[in-house]
């Protein structure tokens, strides 16, 4: 199958996904006993009417295939709906919330990527000094809860250090293009902005990969390691090809897969939101999104945040998928082997 | 001589503690508490520290704190509150005004030099403007205007004055306007943005205010989830504000907001719970101000299943251990509430609480004949033959309701009372109370205006207690005396009224009265012109950073 074809078939298959997705949704916020009208008018003192006329307009009376209906009606005309706790539709949300959380997840990543030599390095010097350090440093990032870890930052790097800001996205006025505030003050030229957008992304960042580092550190080692031992290995060295060949075109390119899988799944993760971090570093992401919404019953936003998310979750599969091709000839995309 | 290398296991250990240091280190540095004072930051700027983030700035539709809060500064209203004091109500947009002696006809004379951020002036045509597209949009706190006013109340008398004839003489017609739903906007940015629809929110008012307003502030921008910012209105009718702008940026980790109050990175953080007021109490440059509010917490009785037994009710009112929970729950930062109007306001009587008494609500129930076999660990409840008891929903994540209950399912073991706590989200905890499907519930009120009747009538008015808070408590006698008291226009005589209204209330036991709980505002001690009024969200026109 061609690499073109097979990503078209990946990308239809989108369709049933994201419908299955859809009707998961519906059909949890249908059985779950709650009165989102009731919420969404003022709650405990809300008049019946009030609470009436929500209903009747989120046709939350309806059977749920009819509410199901709605809303894809809505979701071909590229309607998402109004937002029942933030009154804004929910297409602008996410407009407004993903780009932060995706330059985040982009940061996070980049950053994390730094545990695959960790990785390497920790196999070539097993039991060495370096790979205990690795290992132990690897361990902490691993276990460490990201809460405890974010406001030990906060507390050395702002309160004590006074070196970064403890919270927020951006202070300094800033035209928004694309939403990534990195990039539009790039393309703005505010040198201010961009000054200010990368200090405030260094320590959520720093521990979204930390976190993210230590277990891409134990994999790449583990899966190193393995290689390292092979057979095929062992006869590269008797032939006397130089060691940093064997170590880094023969084994590298065959442990690679494993870490690569895991930063696909990271990825994915990464851009669905933390809701811990992003509440403590005060970051208007998805996850604060996806947490106010299922407090509020929020309809309408849950379904339009899980098609995001299916959707992400999706390409980064995909992405990873096309990604094996590349680093090992013998994977041909479809699941045919030569 | 040979150097012997480190052991794995040497190597590990020694990593370990290294990193473990650091972190120990911060941490005990973290309790050493070295704060300096700093000089004022940002002298020209309010920043203020907020929990979340407003649902709408629509005067007409948002019905929640942390909208008021902005609002009440981007908009003005005919009168206001200037002072704590909440029984001294002071002309804003109306110079003065007059009532009739039979309390039904209000007429207002404008002041002739206000104007809108937009620079038009403000007229008696936009007042009227103002008020029917609140009663026409019909929205969240809409009733308040409505309970007493129709579309044909408001009209204008010439350009300058405009008289209101209610529907019904309500005392808390004046308490009323000062809330920011009586807000008083511009037709023109209206009507060029979505006009009113009737029982519909204007979309684009939620999020804008684009000069409709004629507050101390404007509103330069609101980043969802990020911050919102206000610059100074120059033109503003009582002079310009102290500071030029005001930013509030929601940060809702409580303690990355005390981090940035000690820093001082920032001068108000509200929403401050009492549990952490102990991480700022006396840090240099840091005050806390806690005024009483008038916000009240209660555990509603369901008035059913064992609980329709008013000895019952009375027994679970003796059986809460109301110092211990002032005291740990509240932090001290709370005082017992007597009945259902929070003292301070007009119709408070010293009514005698029920005191935490296990002897007497053992008695009580003796002498009920709720019986307490040797051994068993409840009482039995004669009418079902099950242990006597009932179950309470508590809402998720309320740390402190949580508390409340814990400590008062404690207690009500010793009076052989089976509590049974159900934590759940609020959102299904509407449905719970909707279909009576909970026996009680922990909940609290905040005012909307200045009147014991927003209370009384709000909790103990049978429909309300239905409708409200699913309860079944029903009481004629009750009912006819809220009523009378909600439209008596001389004060002795409702003053009197509200008397043989918490009597009855005591005698009946609806409700636990909990706690009057304390208005948290931390600050920079720099921060001058501040004050709480329990009525009125904060003003930040005279607000000043010295």
């Amino acid at each position: 199958m061609e690499l073109r074809d097979y990503i078209l078939r990946r990308l239809f298959l989108l369709i049933p996904v994201l419908l299955g997705v859809l009707v998961l949704v519906f059909t949890i916020s249908y059985v779950i006993p709650t009165d989102p009208a009731r919420q969404w008018a003022g709650g405990l003192h809300a008049r019946e009417e009030q609470v009436e006329l929500l209903r009747e307009r989120y046709h939350l009376n309806d059977p749920l295939y009819m509410q199901i209906y709605y809303y894809l009606d809505g979701l071909i005309h590229g309607d998402l709906g109004i937002s029942a706790s933030t009154r804004r539709p929910v297409l602008d949300d996410l407009k407004a919330f993903f780009p932060a959380t995706f330059e985040l997840a982009i940061f996070s990543f980049i950053l994390s990527m730094v545990g695959i030599p960790f990785g390497v390095i920790s196999a070539l010097k097993r039991n060495k000094l370096i790979d205990h350090i690795s290992r132990v440093v690897s361990l902490t990032g691993a276990s460490t809860p990201l809460f405890w870890m974010a406001l030990l930052l906060q507390f050395i790097f702002y309160y004590k250090l006074g070196w970064l800001p403890a919270a927020g996205r951006l202070e300094v006025p800033l035209e928004r293009i694309t939403g990534m505030v990195l990039i539009d003050s790039v393309i703005t030229g505010n040198a201010a902005a961009f000054k200010d957008a990368l200090a405030r992304l260094a320590m959520p960042s720093f521990c979204m990969a930390f976190w993210s580092m230590g277990y891409l550190v134990r994999i790449t080692r583990s899966s190193m390691l393995e290689v390292l031992n092979a057979e095929y290995i062992m006869t590269a060295k008797a032939k006397g090809i130089p060691q940093r060949i064997v170590h880094y075109r023969h084994a590298l390119k065959n442990a690679i897969i494993p870490p690569i899988t895991l930063l696909g799944i990271r990825f994915g993760w990464l851009l669905a939101g933390s809701v811990l971090l992003e509440t403590i570093f005060a970051w208007p992401g998805m996850g604060r999104y996806a947490a106010s919404s299922i407090v509020e019953v929020d309809l309408p936003a849950m379904v339009g945040f899980c098609l995001v998310v299916a959707l992400v979750m999706i390409m980064a599969n995909l992405i990873v998928d096309i990604t094996y091709a590349f680093i090992d000839p013998r994977v041909r995309v479809g699941g045919t082997y030569e | 001589m040979k150097k012997r290398r480190l052991t794995r296991i040497e190597v590990s250990v020694i990593a370990c503690a290294v990193i473990l240091s650091i972190f120990a280190g911060c941490i005990g540095q973290a309790e050493e508490e070295i704060v300096e004072e700093p000089a004022v930051t940002d002298p020209d700027t309010l920043n203020i520290l907020a929990y979340g983030e407003p649902d709408q700035l629509d005067p007409a539709t948002c019905y929640d704190a942390r909208g008021s809060l902005v609002i009440q500064n981007l908009y003005d209203r005919l009168i206001g509150y200037d002072t704590p004091e909440t029984t001294v109500i002071n002309g804003r947009l109306a110079e003065s005004w007059d009532a009739s002696s039979d309390g039904m006809v209000y007429t207002f004379y404008l002041r002739k030099d206000v104007t809108f951020h937009d620079g038009s002036p403000i007229t008696a045509d936009d007042v009227k403007y103002s008020f029917d597209r609140v009663l026409t949009m019909n929205q969240p706190p809409a009733w308040m205007m409505a309970q007493c006013m129709d579309l044909n109340s408001t009209k204008v008398m010439d350009d300058y004055t405009v008289r209101i004839t209610l529907t019904k003489p309500y005392a808390a017609f004046l308490p009323i306007l000062c809330y920011t739903v009586a807000s008083v906007v511009n037709p023109d940015v209206v009507e060029a943005n979505g006009g009113i629809t009737e029982n519909e929110e204007n979309v684009f008012l939620n999020q804008n205010e684009a000069g409709c307003g004629s507050g101390p502030y404007e509103l330069v921008e609101w980043i969802p989830n990020e911050r919102i910012v206000l610059k100074r209105y120059d033109d503003y009718w009582r002079g310009p504000a102290e500071l030029p702008n005001v930013v509030m940026k929601f940060i809702p980790e409580i303690g990355t907001r005390v981090m940035y109050l000690k820093k001082g990175d920032a001068d108000i953080a509200t929403g401050f719970p009492e549990s952490n007021i102990p991480d700022v109490l006396g840090s240099e440059g840091v005050t806390v101000l806690v005024p009483s509010s008038y916000d009240i917490t209660f555990i509603v009785l369901g008035c059913r299943g064992a609980l329709a037994d008013k000895n019952v009710r009375q027994a679970v009112c003796m059986a809460a251990d109301y110092d211990t929970i002032l005291t740990f729950v509240y932090h001290g930062y709370a005082d017992r509430l007597n009945s259902v109007i929070p003292k301070g306001m007009f119709g408070w009587h010293d009514v005698p609480p029920y005191e935490y008494d296990i002897e007497g609500a053992n008695a009580l129930l003796d002498g009920a004949g709720y019986t307490w076999a040797e051994g068993a660990e409840f009482r039995t409840d004669p009418a079902t033959g099950e242990p006597l008891g009932a179950e309470i929903a508590v809402p998720t994540g309320d740390e402190v309701r949580s508390q409340i209950s814990l400590l008062w399912q404690n207690s009500l073991r010793k009076i052989g009372f089976r509590l049974e706590i159900k934590e759940i989200t609020w959102a299904m905890m509407y449905k719970l109370i909707r279909n009576e499907e909970t026996d009680m519930i922990i909940s609290g009120w905040l005012p909307d205006y200045a009147d014991p009747d927003n209370y009384t009538d709000s909790m103990c008015g049978s429909a309300n207690a239905k409708a409200i808070w699913g309860s079944d408590y029903k009481n004629e006698e009750l009912d006819a005396l809220i009523d009378k008291a909600k439209w008596e226009a001389d004060s002795a005589a409702r003053e009197d009224l509200y008397y043989q209204i918490l009597l009855i209330i005591k005698e009946d036991a609806p409700f636990v009265w909990m706690a009057q709980t304390a208005h948290i505002e931390v600050m920079r001690t720099w921060v001058k012109g501040y004050y709480y009024n329990p009525l009125q969200a904060m003003e930040f026109w005279g607000i000043s950073k010295a």
